[in-house]
């Protein structure tokens, strides 16, 4: 028996196992990002409102490992090219008018104009005809349709193209969710990146490429670089405005990951080494200067950086061994095997801001008072139902509990619950019938009540819950309890009991029902999921705060860590009650063994 | 095979047919197989009761079928892939019919093995060119387009002449849309504005759908796997029964309701996947324990040594004998999927506009319309009954101990 049950516990652990994969992989396949309603909330608000947001869901994904890969951490691979390409991307997102563009604008709108005037002659000399004074209907009419045949060809000014509006939102997210990961690459960009254009170039905005001003052989400052002898022109406004989005990165990305979360204590040492990580994070975040800066700040700026990175340099140089545990571990599913094996810690709840475990065990107590009393109430109620439909067998009161019961398996939990609740309670039309409250685990004001009076008011609440929570099973179970009685009820030991002139009573109830009884054991294994599961609907329509509800508001909130949190629980629980109901069944049954 | 009377019949009484008889003589059973079969042809015809579309319409500018030709090519009276689905039957229906008649004409005077092949043709075929023509014009339509409002015409002065269904109504009109135009609500309306009779019958094409598409995904998931774990065994079968373990592990519809919830917009096909993805292991620990038991009989041993190939040895030759207990699960699968599918519409998941009786149930619920939510939930009831009626006289009728 010792050795069944050890064998069956470490059949566990590869179903325990694969039950956490098909989790992870669930919340991370479907659609829809985890928290993306906090990234929608950053919306159409002010620059610095949307900055905050935009913080805020920084934050958030660092909290909860979102910024990292999910199987598999390559990011020790990305070089200088990688981030440069991000950086331009958003480069040329930015707003226009720093840096002098504001004038070249100018210029190239003028010229535009100019061209629109010089390539539509036929129409500007009759818009001067059309201009004159008097002029006759018809005659107006008539140049009208002219003018109209002629045509008209707007020359546009010419603009540096901008990247879509998706690709720019990728590389905000990508180079965020890179984290401290490029901060090396960072620096170097911020200091010494050019972007170059062939002097000849025919389109300056496109044929332009960036480059590391030291590999071409020239200072940051230089305005021409010389490549295989041809002269490339430096754009200093791109080169400007990649280095300090480079600086402004490097406030974000070179911060440190706190390591409390929110709702954690931690010790005081642990509060101390989080303090030190916050204050740090705030230095860093103010070393960044404006896109209209002198070059002495720049430099100050850059010297402050390099300071602190020689400082730093351990968190920043790689190996071969930390190329391979970033790889492997950095990762989501790492961090999710990791919080759950060794932490034994399911994460924090996105809506109530605490531990899941502390969320489930607020909750949890609520469903097993309901499930363990339904489980109770629905053996009490059909055993003795099995037995007397088997005793009876085939006569009225077999036939009649059979209908019932039948007529209970097929109603629907919600439709009687909601007809219930319409007529027994509070909310009924008829006065009299108002017997129970509508909702709720205990009235309100339960707390100054005696503990006795407690009892009563939240017995009375759950009348109709339990009801509506039992009576679905009870055709099952009976069933199942008539079948085993008569299957027993025909052997040759209850004939000898019958035969020494046993009472019937004695006989059915002494000799046969212990037998009888045995099948209705397995049953309890699989009933403990659906006891879990089932009373998603019955706490949804009498508001009873228990598992279900709370799953069903984690779903509509999105808050993934609850959800795989309570799929966990349950899991562990049922496969836990399947052993436990093999185990009760051996231990009743001397005729089983699993030796 | 369905009992075709033939005098070498009796001699060739096959397995099914000794069910068949068996199953006719439980009233009960067989008198909810008639329910089912009406509870099918609601769902079919439901056009024909209630549609804002006439069915001729005549003014200045000629004769014409709007009602007809609106069944499969106009998305204003098919609204998704599951209406036009039973359009398709309602335009086929007349065809199915002959096609029957001239079956069972054949079948006196063919003989009976024959009659056999020839009905598995014809029920091929027929299944074959329905989904061909489905999946055309489901994946062929453009988009919606517009529609003379017949109903607000039928009132002025150019109609000469038209016919309407008896009900003058579709389920998602709001009363703004029906508003003076000779609309008669048989059962009120619900918040909306919306007829809930209307919705009620159109309601049956939802139930019906998600619990029979959604219980043969599973029936096939579950029969190829029991089959694959209870035929080869060893490594296969220990994968699988740990696979099945682990998804015996989580409260089904918990695990329904979070995959649901992930989804943006969840429509009822993904319902109906969804449920046929998380349900399988039913089917497929009766089909693995069918398979163990075959596979040692004689008959499979034969034919393996004929040198059969696996495959057809899996499903020609044990695959048949396995079906029974399957069916019966599938039989109550049904009515708990019809369960799930209104479970899921009653929290409010899925689209709003579908007229589910799980949905309906609510809008009465949280308006305190009781006569609304009676209708509906006497509605689930019924179906969920009738199924459930079904599958224990099927059980019976297979379990030879009962035989009368």
């Amino acid at each position: 028996m010792t050795q069944y049950v050890i064998k069956r516990l470490l059949l566990m652990v590869p179903t325990f196992l694969m039950i956490t994969v098909l989790l992870f992989v669930m919340i991370n396949v479907v659609p829809g990002r985890p928290g993306g309603a906090a990234e929608a909330g950053g919306g159409s608000q002010n620059a610095q409102q949307s900055a905050n947001a935009r913080e805020g869901y920084r934050l958030f994904k660092e909290q909860y490992y979102l910024d990292k890969p999910i199987l598999l951490n390559f990011r020790f691979l990305l070089d200088r090219q990688d981030v440069e390409a991000e950086l331009e991307t958003i480069a040329r997102n930015m707003a226009i008018g720093q840096l002098g563009e504001q004038a070249a604008l100018e210029v190239g709108r003028t010229a535009a104009e100019i061209l629109t005037q010089l390539t539509n002659t036929e129409y500007y000399a009759l818009e001067a005809q059309l201009a004159a004074p008097e002029l006759t209907p018809e005659a107006e009419a008539r140049l009208r349709v002219e003018q109209q045949n002629a045509g008209f060809d707007r020359v546009d000014p010419i603009r540096p193209p901008r990247p879509a509006p998706g690709r720019i939102r990728d590389a905000e997210n990508r180079i965020e969710d890179w984290g401290d990961e490029v901060v090396p690459q960072l620096l170097e960009v911020a200091h010494d990146y050019v972007h170059v254009v062939p002097v000849d170039a025919a389109a300056p905005w496109t044929d332009g490429h960036g480059a590391s001003a030291s590999a071409l052989g020239i200072s940051p400052g230089a305005t021409t670089a010389q490549i295989d002898g041809v002269t490339w022109r430096v754009d200093s406004v791109l080169t400007a405005k990649v280095r300090y989005l480079a600086v402004q990165r490097l406030t974000v990305n070179a911060r440190r990951r706190v390591i409390l979360r929110d709702g954690e204590r931690g010790s005081a040492e642990e509060q101390a080494t989080n303090r030190e990580i916050v204050s740090e994070n705030n230095r860093l975040a103010s070393w960044s200067y404006g896109l209209d800066a002198d070059a002495a700040s720049i430099a100050e700026t850059l010297a402050l950086w390099d300071a602190w990175y020689a400082d730093n340099q351990g968190r920043f140089t790689r190996s071969a061994g930390r190329n391979a545990a970033t790889c492997l571990f950095e990762t989501r599913f790492a961090r999710y095997l990791t919080n759950l094996f060794i932490h034994q810690d399911l994460g924090i709840s996105i809506r109530y801001r605490r531990p899941v475990w502390e969320v489930i065990a607020v909750h949890w107590r609520y469903s097993i008072f309901l499930s363990v009393a339904s489980l109770l109430l629905s053996y009490f109620i059909a055993v003795p139902l099995g037995i007397l439909a088997a005793v009876r067998q085939n006569q009225l009161a077999d036939r009649g509990v059979g209908l019932v019961l039948f007529i209970f398996y097929s109603l629907p939990t919600f439709f009687a619950a909601s007809m219930l609740t319409r007529y027994l309670t509070a909310s009924s039309d008829i006065e009299w019938l108002q017997w129970f409250p509508v909702s709720g685990f205990a009235s309100l004001d339960a707390t100054e009540a005696t503990t006795w009076d407690r009892l009563l008011d939240i017995g009375w609440h759950m009348v109709l819950p339990l009801a509506c929570l039992t009576y679905g099973s009870l055709a099952v179970l009976s069933r199942y309890a008539r079948t085993g009685l008569l299957d027993v009820i025909r052997s040759d030991y209850i004939r000898t009991a019958r035969a020494k002139g046993l009472s019937e009573w004695v006989v059915i109830l002494k000799h046969a029902v212990r037998n009888g009884m045995i099948p209705i054991l397995t049953l309890l294994g699989t009933t403990l999921p659906v006891l879990i599961g089932g009373s998603i609907i019955i706490e949804y329509i009498f508001v009873i705060d228990g598992i279900g509800r709370l799953m069903w508001t984690a779903i509509n909130f999105r808050d993934y860590n609850v959800i795989m949190g309570v799929l966990l629980l349950s899991s562990v629980l049922t496969l836990l009650g399947i052993l436990l109901s093999d185990i009760s069944y051996a231990l009743v049954d001397p005729r089983i063994s699993f030796d | 095979m369905s009992a075709a009377p033939s005098k070498n019949y009796r001699e060739y009484a096959s397995y099914w047919s000794i069910v068949w008889e068996q199953f006719q003589k439980n009233r009960t059973a067989y008198a909810s197989l008639w329910a089912i079969g009406l509870l099918f042809a609601i769902a079919t015809f439901a056009p024909v009761f209630a549609s804002k579309i006439p069915f001729y319409w005549r003014d200045e500018s000629g004769l014409s079928f709007p009602w007809f030709r609106g069944l499969l090519f106009n998305r204003n009276v098919f609204d998704g892939a599951v209406d036009l689905f039973f359009n398709q039957l309602l335009v086929a229906s007349p065809a199915a019919l002959v096609t029957w008649l001239w079956l069972r004409r054949r079948a006196r005077t063919m003989e009976v093995r024959h009659y056999a092949r020839l009905e598995r043709r014809v029920l091929l075929t027929w299944a074959a060119a329905f989904l061909i023509v489905f999946v055309v014009i489901s994946q062929g339509m453009e988009p919606r387009t517009a529609l003379l409002d017949y109903r607000a015409r039928s009132w002025r002065e150019g109609a000469e002449g038209f016919l309407f269904p008896p009900l003058r109504i579709s389920y998602e009109d709001t009363l703004h849309g029906v508003a003076g135009t000779g609309v008669r609500n048989l059962l009120g309306i619900d918040n909306a504005g919306r007829d809930i009779f209307v919705r009620l019958i159109f309601g049956t094409r939802v139930s019906l759908s998600v619990g029979v598409i959604a219980v043969s995904i599973y029936i096939a998931i579950g029969t190829v796997l029991g089959a694959v774990a209870g035929y080869f065994g060893g490594k296969a079968d220990l994968a699988i029964q740990r696979l099945v373990e682990v998804f015996l592990c989580f409260p089904s519809f918990f695990l329904i309701l979070a995959i649901i919830g992930f989804l943006p917009q969840p429509s009822l096909i993904a319902v109906m996947v969804i449920i046929g993805l998380v349900g399988w292991t039913g089917p497929a620990r009766l089909v693995r324990g069918e398979f163990l038991r075959l596979k040692g009989v004689d008959f499979v041993a034969a034919a393996r040594a004929c040198g059969f190939s696996d495959g057809r040895v899996i499903f020609r030759h044990i695959l048949p004998n396995a079906v029974g207990p399957v069916l019966v699960n599938a039989t109550f699968g049904v009515a708990s999927a019809v369960l799930v599918e209104s479970s899921l519409a009653f929290l409010g998941i899925g689209d709003p506009t579908l007229p589910s009786w799980g949905r309906i149930l609510a809008y009465g619920r949280s308006t305190g319309d009781t006569p609304m939510m009676l209708i509906a939930g006497m509605a689930i009831f019924v179906t969920v009954s009738v199924f459930n009626l079904a599958g224990e006289g099927l059980r019976d009728a297979l379990d030879p101990k009962l035989r009368k």
